[in-house]
């Protein structure tokens, strides 16, 4: 579709929305359903702050749909239609800043997010910008020129990250194929080369209205539905169903370049559809590594090292991952392999209960802003399991019950079943000279 | 549709209040839905307190505190184990602490922090703990060029120890001992200059956490400090120092209207302005690190500083003064057109709305309207405030506040 074509889509958008503003808003609305374009759309409001967190969701592969990968494909087509233009209006982009709200656009290797953090007597609007922007998507050069200089800005920011770099060997080895495999950010080299029409392409089709997830979190109610735009004339209907994704198998430790010694390792981990595995997993990631408190992250204080610990609870399969650089790696690396081993074994009830309890707080005060609650509704949602998000259903939510509903037997036997099978290992020694 | 949305807020969201515990002073803010707790406990005993060979000790006794033991175990990792967390920053004037929980564990913890309010353990060992941890707080700060930019404005800024660094140095504190905290405890941890804010699940739990914990200080009362200044811009206008950092940093001080100041309204308006003019265009919203200006507005002590910090990555600093200089002088010459001003009044409401939204950051907002006598509610007085903003007012301050400054470089020194 040609950039015409779009603008007379949003226009009639437009004109929908406009024709539904003025009546009463439904005191019915149910909190999640359809949108009017296909689609969903999840509503949860929240005490706190007198803000609103909007946000849509996509699976979509950020590499993009067809064979040759391009990686950074969904965070630059994201970024670059938030900064485009449309012949009437504003940018996305220029929205947020307008109303001092913060936009965001994040990629993973399967799903690309945009949200903005907004003050709640701006929720309306917000979902109106949002879904003219995504749903009839308009792409200028100067937006994409934008976006591409912001998202290689990105990419050099991370390369400072040196545990970012084990992060993507670590998904590089673990996987043979699908998404997972390829990085979701890119380079400059990668998009030297792209043009506006293969960005169009790919927008089109992972941002369509029916393949998107809308989340609005915060001091809102039902009403701010009334605000979405239903899409654009002739978008795909259905939703982008989950690629498949090739684990590697057994594998020898890999050597990756690096400015400081560090190590990685990874294994697959229970898909979202196994609640109380996955549960099981994410509680064993917060009591090694959760920052501070972790019973590694304590054992290694003054190594001097950075050691990060988490789980990714993908479609299928999950992802159990750990890095750590600089400082002394032979510490660190005894510590982790010593609590890896011990996990295997149930823990002592005492202990077990306040490490659940640390569990469940860490999950409560991550998820305590909309907008983290929005990532985390967004998340779940796109990977297959919307009812099993940590903030569904409050204290009597499946996730909390699952947390609730661990043994240190089921912990263990959880942890064994999974890291006694083959994972990633990265070992990265800088060559001899580097000045770390 | 916004009138239905603010009753939608009014419902799940009380409006800041005192709560009638007799003398003890706790002030609330309520969510519906809330699955957790974040009270602040604010004590009467921030750097202004210490004198100039205490350099660090306000710290050193909030740290002591977190690390006294409760029937063998430190106060910090029970409330870790209890579910939750506790943490504490030092300002001039008072020390907060911040403690975030699940309701079910607040008896508890409250009971084990009212334990280590009345009896707190200045122990050699302890005290040596405690100074260890300072020690990485204050290297922290050393490799954060902001930080250290705000730290020197700041000492140039507040007469005595109330510009003290936050945390001390390592070579102050080697100098402090159990004698100087258990000094310090008894003359300012004191109730009558105490009290506590509260959001999220608050109930009648809380009221029994904070009559326990405000009870377990000291009777007593002193006068509070009165924060001496010295103005930006006089001798030595520039303040130059190096760090172990890749970029340099340039950071203008500036006076500026404290949150309780009938001005408060049209600086958030200049904050915005500020912010806007200088920056470059992104899609999305930059970090303060991916910034070539940023601001710092520390509207929480009476007086207040406004801070332009110019990050050496994104811009040159003598550059980036430049273009400050133009903009304060196009702010002090000639009044903003009406279009211009609307514009940054709507930027600045939305900013102020996005302020404080953890429950953590709630409370301190309370907290900071209440230690300057205001109302508890007074945050949420401050967007009428800013409708009010005429361009004269924005003008006004620019020539009362943005006239005289201190401008800090941070410069990078080779690893040693």
């Amino acid at each position: 579709m040609r950039i015409g074509a779009v603008v007379r889509a949003a226009l009639v958008g437009a004109a929908l929305v406009l024709s539904s503003a003025g009546a009463a808003p439904d005191a019915g609305t149910p909190l999640t359903g359809t949108l009017a374009g296909g689609g969903t759309y999840l509503i949860r409001p929240g005490g706190g702050a007198a803000v609103a967190a909007v946000a849509l969701w996509y699976r979509a592969p950020s590499s993009g749909f067809a064979a040759d990968a391009v990686p950074g494909l969904g965070r630059l087509a994201a970024s670059a239609i938030a900064a485009s233009k449309p012949v009437t209006g504003t940018a996305l982009s220029q929205f947020a800043r307008q109303v001092g709200g913060r936009l965001n656009v994040t990629a993973y290797p399967e799903s690309v997010a945009v949200s903005v953090l907004v003050p709640a007597d701006r929720a309306a609007d917000a979902v109106r910008e949002l879904t003219r922007s995504f749903f009839a998507p308009v792409l200028t050069e100067a937006g994409l020129g934008l976006a591409r200089q912001n998202v290689v800005e990105a990419g050099v920011i991370r390369g400072y990250d040196h545990d970012a770099a084990i992060n993507d060997a670590i998904y590089a080895t673990l996987f043979a194929g699908g998404p997972a495999k390829i990085p979701p950010y890119g380079s400059s080299s990668s998009f030297a080369t792209l043009s506006l029409d293969t960005v169009r392409t790919y927008a089109e089709r992972a941002f369509r209205p029916a393949n998107a997830v809308l989340i609005v979190t915060g001091a809102v109610d039902a009403s701010v539905l009334a605000a979405a735009l239903p899409g654009r004339e002739g978008a795909a209907a259905g939703v982008e169903t989950p690629l498949a994704e090739t684990l590697a198998g057994a594998a020898g430790p890999v050597a990756a370049p690096g400015p400081e010694p560090g190590f990685g390792l990874g294994w697959a981990g229970p898909p979202i559809s196994d609640e109380r595995a996955a549960t099981a997993f994410d509680f064993i990631a917060d009591y090694l590594f959760y920052p501070d408190t972790g019973a590694v992250q304590k054992a290694v204080r003054n190594s001097g090292s950075t050691l990060v610990g988490t789980f990714v609870t993908y479609h299928d399969p999950g992802v159990f991952l750990m890095t750590s650089t600089g400082g002394d790696q032979v510490a660190v690396r005894s510590a982790v392999d010593t609590a890896l081993l011990a996990i295997r074994r149930p823990l002592a009830p005492a202990a077990f209960e306040a490490a659940r309890r640390q569990f469940v707080y860490h999950i409560l005060s991550d998820d305590e802003t909309p907008s983290a609650l929005a990532d985390t509704y967004g998340w779940y949602a796109v990977e297959g399991n919307p009812g099993y998000a940590p903030g569904e259903g409050g204290a009597t939510g499946r996730y909390l019950a699952a947390a609730a509903a661990l043994t240190p037997e089921f912990v263990a036997a959880t942890a064994a079943k999974y890291l006694d099978r083959p994972g990633a290992a990265i070992t990265v020694a800088p060559a001899a000279g580097n000045p770390k | 549709m916004l009138p239905l949305l603010l009753a939608a807020t009014l419902a799940l969201t009380a409006v800041p209040h005192a709560v009638d515990l007799g003398s003890t002073k706790f002030y609330a803010q309520s969510d519906a839905g809330a699955q957790l707790v974040g009270l602040e406990l604010i004590v009467s005993a921030g750097t202004a307190r210490q004198t100039a060979a205490e350099n660090g000790l306000a710290a050193l006794a909030a740290q002591t505190l977190l690390f006294t033991k409760i029937d063998g175990t430190m106060l910090t990792d029970r409330i870790v184990a209890a579910g939750g967390s506790i943490d504490y920053a030092v300002d001039p004037g008072v020390v907060r602490f911040s403690l975030e929980i699940l309701p079910g564990a607040l008896p508890a913890v409250s009971a084990d922090l009212a334990r280590a309010i009345a009896t707190p353990d200045t122990s050699p060992a302890t005290i040596a703990a405690a100074r260890e941890a300072l020690g990485s707080r204050i290297d922290d700060n050393e490799r954060n060029p902001v930080t250290v930019g705000i730290e020197m404005l700041r000492s140039s800024y507040y007469r005595g120890t109330a510009g003290a660094p936050s945390y001390g140095t390592r070579a102050s504190l080697a100098g402090l001992g159990p004698a100087d905290v258990s000094a310090f405890f008894a003359a300012h941890y004191l109730r009558g200059d105490a009290f506590v804010t509260a959001t999220g699940r608050v109930d009648d739990t809380a009221n029994d956490a904070v009559n326990a914990v405000l009870g377990a200080f000291a009777a007593g009362s002193e006068a509070p400090p009165v924060l001496a200044t010295q103005a930006f811009g006089l001798q030595p206008k520039h303040l130059v120092t190096q760090r172990e950092i890749g970029v340099p940093f340039a950071l203008v001080g500036f006076a500026a209207p404290a949150m309780t100041d009938p001005d408060f309204g049209a600086m958030l308006v200049l904050r915005s302005l500020l912010d806007d003019i200088a920056a470059r265009q992104s899609t999305t919203t930059l970090a303060p690190f991916q910034r070539g200006i940023d601001v710092v507005y520390a509207y929480d002590v009476k007086p207040a500083t406004f801070t332009v910090a110019i990050n050496g990555s994104q811009l040159d600093p003598t550059a980036g003064l430049t273009v400050l200089d133009a903009i304060l002088k196009t702010a002090v010459t000639k009044p903003l057109a009406a279009d211009v001003i609307k514009r940054y009044k709507e930027t600045a409401r939305g900013e102020w709305a996005l302020e404080a939204v953890t429950l953590t950051d709630r409370a301190w907002q309370i907290g900071a309207a209440v230690n300057e006598g205001a109302d508890p509610a007074l945050a949420q007085t401050v967007t009428a405030a800013i409708d009010r903003v005429t361009p004269a007012d924005v003008q006004r301050l620019a020539k009362v506040y943005l006239q005289h400054y201190t401008v800090a470089l941070v410069l990078p020194r080779r690893r040693s």
